[in-house]
């Protein structure tokens, strides 16, 4: 399998002028997840960690942003904010499973997926998604937040 | 250390005893002696002063010579009672009384001292002075009379001192008695206290002062001890409920500690198993979109789509038990609905071995709590209840009351109004060691796909997310009492 990011199949020549970034660490899920979309129709663009995906934010404009929300060095939390103050007609997703990095990093009550989706709404998330989701949920999810 | 074998009644009566041993005899002894001494200084002193009158009357009156007078003066010495014999020899010529008894004559020497011989007589021989004459009367006494008073005072002797030894036996046995009854009495006490009766008093019931100090004093030391002691057990048990509450509260930390340590495995487990199960999801339905209909890939695509939703649905419990919840809708909730809700469903839903029992008490106070997780707590437990009877039926009984914690509790929970949610079950009951385990996720004593060990372990993430607290009570065979205490929100002011 090759990276998604940065390859020439990361842009969809598409119909659509819908662009969607999708920020995750996890590279399987970044695959998957961009073919999915393309198959909808979206343009889809990917990136491996949030300094990555607002390198390419700046680089060229999105109408939506998928991000994780438990990324390594800066989070998806981070993303939100940027992006919510620097583009503000792009619409954010954030997506999450949840989980700790390590049990050091455990607070009660803050490991949850709804913890983390909770705060990506207050962050300024558009619509927050729970992992595991399937093709047609996140597809309906874009959806929403396009208002279509 | 003495030999403590012998009583104070019988020492006082065998040293009475001893010293009468001693002292009777002696005493005995110089009473017969002096009895003896003057009973035969009297009959000397009698007879000799009798015999110098009759000395005397032949010195005086002119019969010596004279046969005749001198035989009625001889004769007068029987007549008269006081001698028994009597004789004048005068210038050699014997004259005897006609009235002497036969088997009596002088032995030839005058008696100087009594002698006890019963049948001797006390002779007396005195001369008599006239001038022409050398005579001498010699006077015969009967002393059976003597030694008969003798006889008789040795006798009354006795007889007065046995008396007198009975009556000092019977006064010492009465006196010991009377003196030993009140310290008897008062060991008996103290036996009573000793053996626990710690509020029997020490009393003697005497008028001895020694005995009745003693025992003021002995009940002065109780009464102290009494105090010292119910101090003592006051403490201990004070000890014992704090060492049980320590005990408790190690082992809920123990627990917790465990439990949370699972919570952040469970955590990191999670999120991982969500992140790959996005792509396995959708490679699966993106290779099922790219299939013909009649592609016999499509059921294996279809499997692998069932079994991920499968492990979304675990993953999400497990999260659960991680607190999930907190995040949840939080109102002032009166518990008595869904409670309500879930004992009609399980009516419905328990086989008919085992009959459901709704039991709601007292006032119903509202608790800071999500209806919907009240309702998965409680079917949970109710569950897992219905498991536990599942072979035998009996009897599931969901409560629900208010308690007042007085912070006492051994398991620590803190002072104040609680709602107890009661879950009780009379199915085979736990041992320890499965009390220890029941909320660790997949945890089960059920047989392998009939459940999933992740009931309780939400009913735990539920619990310590509504600051309310699980407290398990079971014996093997007898069933399980589970109960949970909602701390009763604070009362609203209009």
């Amino acid at each position: 399998m090759t990276s998604p990011e940065g390859s020439p199949e990361d842009r969809s020549q598409t119909s659509s002028a819908v662009r969607i970034l999708i920020i995750d660490d996890e590279l399987d899920l970044l695959t998957a997840l961009s073919g999915t979309l393309r198959r909808a129709g979206y343009g889809v663009r990917t990136a491996h960690s949030a300094e990555r995906g607002l390198a390419l934010l700046e680089q060229e404009a999105a109408d939506v942003i998928i991000t994780d929300v438990i990324m390594p060095r800066k989070s998806g939390i981070d993303v939100i904010a940027t992006v919510r103050t620097l583009y503000p007609s792009t619409r954010v997703i954030a997506m999450s499973g949840g989980g700790s990095f390590a049990p050091s990093d455990y607070h009660p009550g803050s490991i949850t997926t709804s913890a983390y989706l909770l705060v990506s709404e207050r962050a300024g998330a558009h619509a927050v998604l729970a992992k595991p989701f399937e093709a047609s949920e996140i597809i309906a999810v874009v959806r929403q937040v396009l208002g279509a | 250390m003495a030999r403590v074998d012998v009583g104070l009644a019988r020492r006082v009566v065998l040293v009475g005893l001893a010293v009468h041993l001693l002292t009777l005899p002696v005493v005995t002894w110089v009473l017969l002696v002096v009895v003896r001494e003057t009973q035969t200084n009297n009959f000397v002193q009698h007879v000799r002063t009798f015999a110098r009158g009759v000395a005397d009357g032949f010195e005086i009156a002119p019969v010596l010579g004279d046969t005749n007078n001198t035989g009625k003066l001889l004769d007068s010495v029987i007549l008269t009672g006081e001698g028994v014999y009597a004789e004048l020899v005068d210038n050699g010529h014997r004259t005897t009384s006609a009235l002497n008894p036969p088997g009596i004559s002088y032995s030839g020497r005058q008696d100087l001292e009594f002698s006890e011989h019963p049948d001797a007589t006390y002779f007396i021989v005195l001369p008599i002075n006239k001038v022409g004459h050398d005579a001498e009367v010699r006077l015969g006494f009967d002393k059976r009379p003597t030694l008969d008073d003798i006889a008789r005072a040795r006798r009354r002797i006795l007889e007065v001192l046995t008396s007198y030894a009975a009556l000092l036996l019977a006064i010492a046995v009465v006196s010991v008695h009377y003196l030993t009854r009140p310290l008897a009495r008062l060991g008996d006490s103290a036996r009573q206290v000793a053996s626990g009766d710690h509020e029997r008093h020490l009393s003697a019931n005497t008028t001895i002062r020694e005995v009745h100090d003693l025992a003021a004093d002995l009940e002065a030391m109780r009464a102290e001890l009494v105090g010292v002691n119910a101090k003592l057990r006051t403490e201990m048990r004070e000890r014992e409920r704090v060492e049980a509450q320590r005990h408790a509260l190690e082992s809920q930390l123990r627990r917790r500690q465990r439990l949370e340590a699972l919570g952040t495995l469970a955590g990191g487990v999670a999120h991982e198993v969500n992140n790959t199960l996005v792509p396995i999801m959708l490679f699966a339905q993106s290779v099922l979109d790219a299939l013909p209909p009649d592609s016999p890939s499509r059921e294996d695509l279809l499997g692998i789509l069932r079994s991920a939703r499968r492990s979304k649905e675990v993953v999400k419990k497990v999260l659960t038990f991680s607190r999930q919840m907190n995040s949840g809708k939080r109102e002032r909730l009166d518990l008595t609905e869904p409670v309500e809700e879930v004992v009609r469903l399980f009516r419905a839903l328990a086989p008919a071995s085992i009959s459901v029992v709704k039991c709601i008490e007292g006032r119903c106070l509202p608790v800071i709590a999500d209806a919907t997780l009240i309702h998965l707590l409680t079917m949970n437990l109710c569950t897992n209840a219905l498991q536990a009877m599942r072979a035998t039926g009996g009897t599931l009984t969901v409560g629900l009351a208010p308690l007042t914690a007085t912070g006492l509790e051994p398991a620590g929970v803190a002072a104040g109004n609680y709602m107890q949610l009661r879950i009780q079950d009379t199915g085979h009951g736990m041992d320890t060691a499965t009390m220890d385990r029941i909320f660790e996720p997949f945890f089960t004593t059920r047989d392998a796909g009939e459940g999933t060990g992740l009931g309780l372990a939400v009913v735990h993430g539920i619990v310590e997310s509504l600051d309310a607290t699980l407290l398990v009570d079971s014996s093997t065979g007898l069933g399980t009492d589970f109960r949970v205490l909602f701390p009763a929100a604070e009362e609203q002011t209009a």
